[in-house]
């Protein structure tokens, strides 16, 4: 946990430091979005908390409700 | 609005197409483990099969000369459905980036730094990716050709120096799966390595050809990496006979049998190599379009800010994308060649049918100039 | 802008720098012990196997000659166990350096454990990844152990004594030399019994090897064995020799031949109901050495000799053949040579296989070609002129 913190301190650093100067506010506010996203996938995963995956969804679905697997 | 105005030459696209399919032809197993001694038969089928799909793609890079997927999402469908259908893109190339990640993180710890946590090597790995898409896809592209290179010298250096170990025989007896299994490996073989190359969609607008010309220069790059991929077969099920089937990675497991003598031998660092720099290209390319795709998805004015967080949620997803490695094969060889079909073949089929009814793009050249 | 790129730029560098050294993986010489060898014998507690390591000692002086052959060169682990990694891992709190696994040149069963099962250790070879494809298999005539434990006359640590000598007959003579690989592929193959070399001690002061025969595992158990002759039956049928003698005793006298570029064709044939196989050798001989043949020209020794070596060749492959049919087993791979070139018979035949393959005929054509007398043209024993 400690480490995602550093990290994104960085990534904060790095990322949203150009927008202070020029007025992109649409482009500031998406890219904080992403960060949060970011931010949140990486500490559910410090935090040892299972995240649910797309693709094993996506792998049960067609199995099971399409039924197109090949065996 | 184009935000990497950088531009990628003939061969540097050719290459690009080339290694993108070579990264792949190193993790063989999908299909090995279903055809056994006849992959190779399944690897022409599936590039026959993949062809179509490529006259699809080329035919959109026509008629959309400079514009990326995700736009012409937008003008094909209008604003709402085409939102859908570039979230499902997007959704996609993360998905392959994190696979990809997951496949070299994996395949680097178990052989070489087993101690290490994986999280610093695929860390390490996607701070270098993100530099690149940083600097825009040509940076990567420039060094295809040099790529492509040093894979096939690999290939075919090794194919020569396990010469002594082949045996014709191990192709026998050729053609005694049952149907489905050479259906299902050619599946696969169009799905897994051929059909990935809807990325050069992405790349569209970069691209510094004729559209007329396009199709021929993806071609080329095809026939390279697929003639690569049926040499590795090839060599694996000629060294390897029957136990094809039971590795993960049967080409690793080739070379690891090199020996010449005493003088030349354990040359599987160049599997680890080759495998190392190939993944790295791969992943670049995947990492950078599906930023490029966000950032186009809510019309950014720059993609850069997007680059390191965006590879934050790749690193997290590539932990968490298949639970274990028999989900992985369980997924790649009997679900997700269906899953990736869609993605792949059907919504660019759906595009360019809906742009020629549409009558696409010559109407909205003829209200703009 | 350009400014912030480079300190970007740097936090990369020293970001990559600290943590891509692989400091986590380092291993220095002086903190692990090499397997050189592993043998596996039978325990007297049902499912427990005897696992045996052999740990070549790293020589740190090598420039001081006296030092040689004072100590040992090679220590042996002994630990007894349900699998080899729980039998390694225990090891592994025993001694004081870790063990590495990567450069193990033999893996050795104790006869015994042969008898019983051998494939669930075959497994571990092939799943884990500091095991090696290319290591040599045997199966020891008596325990496993003594073979590791001897110390060979010119090769201190035996397992590589046992590869030298692999790679040694290896020139001539394949039949020998089974990797982790092979014994794999005979494994999954339909229609082939797998066999392994037979390593034995010998000498007065147990410090040689021999190999002495080959051992037939039906269903990866040890089931019998071959001799020296139907060994070499079992070459020629499957094809392995490279170059070899063959010694011809005839009643005018005898002779050494030694065969060469030899080539073989291996045909399984469906002849109506019955099953052909047809071998085919072709071999050119040299005269190596000829005693006797007292008062007869070159031309009618030479054909003595070569018909008494096609004869020579004949028996030992009707050796090896009629063992297999005594065993009721296909160590000669017939079975998967149908299965390729047959694979519609293979399918009706292969469930009572070990029925139908006592029945297969085999046809044998031997041509040799003399190519060579050696220095000399005749004997010193042969009639004088022509």
């Amino acid at each position: 946990m400690r480490y995602v913190i550093i990290v994104f301190i960085i990534i904060a650093i790095v990322d949203l430091s150009p927008f202070s100067k020029k007025d992109k506010r649409k482009d500031f506010y998406i890219t904080l979005m992403i960060m949060m996203i970011a931010l949140a996938l990486s500490s559910l995963y410090a935090l040892d908390i299972k995240i649910p995956s797309p693709v094993v969804g996506l792998d049960n679905f067609i199995r099971n409700v399409l039924k197109i697997a090949y065996k | 609005m184009i935000l990497d105005k950088r531009k990628i030459s003939r061969t540097q696209f050719m290459f690009s197409v080339a290694c993108f399919i070579q990264s792949s032809s190193l993790l063989t197993s999908f299909f090995t483990s279903i055809t056994k001694q006849d992959s190779w038969i399944a690897v022409i089928l599936g590039s026959i099969v993949s062809i179509p799909t490529l006259l699809i793609y080329s035919y959109i890079m026509k008629k959309f000369p400079d514009k990326n997927l995700i736009e012409i999402n937008d003008m094909v469908f209008g604003p709402i459905i085409g939102k859908i259908f570039s979230i499902i893109y997007i959704w996609f190339f993360m998905t392959l980036s994190a696979i990809n990640t997951k496949d070299l993180g994996e395949f680097v710890q178990k052989t070489i730094l087993d101690n290490t946590p994986s999280i610093i090597i695929v860390g390490a790995l996607l701070l270098l990716c993100s530099w690149t898409v940083r600097n825009g896809i040509e940076i990567v592209t420039r060094y295809s050709l040099l790529f492509t290179f040093i894979a096939t010298t690999i290939v075919i250096s090794t194919v020569f120096l396990t010469i002594n170990q082949m045996e014709m025989d191990n192709f026998l007896p050729i053609l005694q799966q049952p149907k489905m299994a050479y259906v299902r490996a050619t599946h696969i073989i169009s799905a897994i390595p051929f059909g990935e190359l809807v990325v050069i969609l992405m790349l569209n607008p970069n691209l510094d050809i004729e559209p007329k010309k396009r199709i021929k220069y993806l071609l080329y790059g095809f026939l390279i990496g697929g003639f690569t991929l049926l040499l590795v077969v090839f060599r694996d099920i000629a060294v390897l006979s029957k136990t094809i089937e039971i590795f993960l990675l049967p080409s690793y497991e080739t070379l690891r049998l090199i020996s010449v003598y005493s003088t030349l031998s354990r040359v599987e660092a160049l599997f680890a190599i080759s495998l190392i720099i190939l993944m790295f290209f791969k992943i670049s390319v995947l990492y950078y379009i599906s930023v490029m795709g966000i950032a186009y998805l809510f019309k950014m004015k720059s993609y850069k800010p997007l680059v390191l967080s965006i590879g934050v949620i790749i690193i997290i997803y590539s932990f968490i994308v298949y639970p274990s490695i028999i989900a992985h094969m369980k997924s790649g060889s009997e679900t997700a060649p269906f899953g990736w079909l869609v993605v792949e073949s059907i919504l660019p089929l759906i595009t360019a049918i809906v742009a020629k009814i549409r009558k696409l793009p010559e109407q909205k050249k003829g209200m703009s100039s | 802008m350009s400014k912030k790129i480079k300190s970007f730029n740097f936090i990369l560098i020293i970001f990559i720098a600290l943590f891509l050294t692989g400091c986590w993986d380092n291993e220095e010489l002086d903190t692990i012990s090499i397997v050189t060898g592993v043998g596996i014998d039978a325990a007297d507690t049902e499912g427990n196997i005897k696992l045996s390591l052999q740990v070549g000692k790293i020589n740190q002086e090598k420039s001081t000659p006296q030092s040689a052959g004072g100590s040992d060169d090679s220590i042996i682990l002994e630990i007894e166990e349900k699998s080899i990694l729980t039998g390694t891992n225990e090891l592994e709190r025993q001694v004081t350096r870790a063990l590495f696994m990567f450069h193990n040149q033999v893996i050795i069963f104790g006869k015994e454990q042969a008898k019983k099962e051998i494939k669930p250790y075959i497994e571990t070879f092939i799943r884990q990844n500091d095991m090696r494809m290319e290591t040599l298999v045997f199966i020891s005539e008596g325990e496993a152990k003594d073979i590791l434990d001897i110390k060979m006359e010119q090769d201190k640590i035996s397992s590589f004594g046992i590869t030298k000598m692999i790679e040694g007959i290896q020139r001539y003579d394949e039949t020998y030399s089974i990797r982790v690989l092979d014994l794999v592929c005979m494994i999954m193959d339909e229609g082939t019994t797998p066999v392994l070399p037979i390593l034995k001690i010998e000498g007065s002061d147990k410090s040689r090897l021999l190999l002495k025969g080959l051992a037939i595992l039906d269903n990866e158990k040890y089931i019998g064995e071959l001799n020296e002759t139907e060994t070499r039956g079992y070459t020629w049928i499957r094809g392995k020799f490279k170059n070899t003698f063959i010694e011809v005793d005839t009643e005018d006298g005898l002779a050494i031949l030694n065969m060469s570029n030899i080539r073989y064709k291996l045909k399984p044939q469906i002849k109506g109901e019955d099953l052909i196989m047809d071998l085919e050798i072709l071999g050119d001989v040299v005269f190596s050495e000829v005693q006797g043949f007292h008062n007869m020209t070159i031309e009618e020794t030479t054909k003595i000799i070569l018909e008494g070596a096609k004869e020579k060749i004949n028996e030992e492959i009707e050796a090896s053949l009629s063992k297999s049919k005594k065993l009721k087993t296909d160590f000669l791979g017939f079975g998967t040579e149908y299965h390729k070139r047959f694979p519609k018979v293979w399918e009706d035949v292969k469930e009572h296989w070990e029925n139908i393959f006592p029945e297969i005929s085999l046809i044998t054509n031997i041509e040799l070609n003399l190519i060579d007398t050696g220095k000399i043209r005749n004997s010193l024993d042969m009639k004088e002129g022509k």
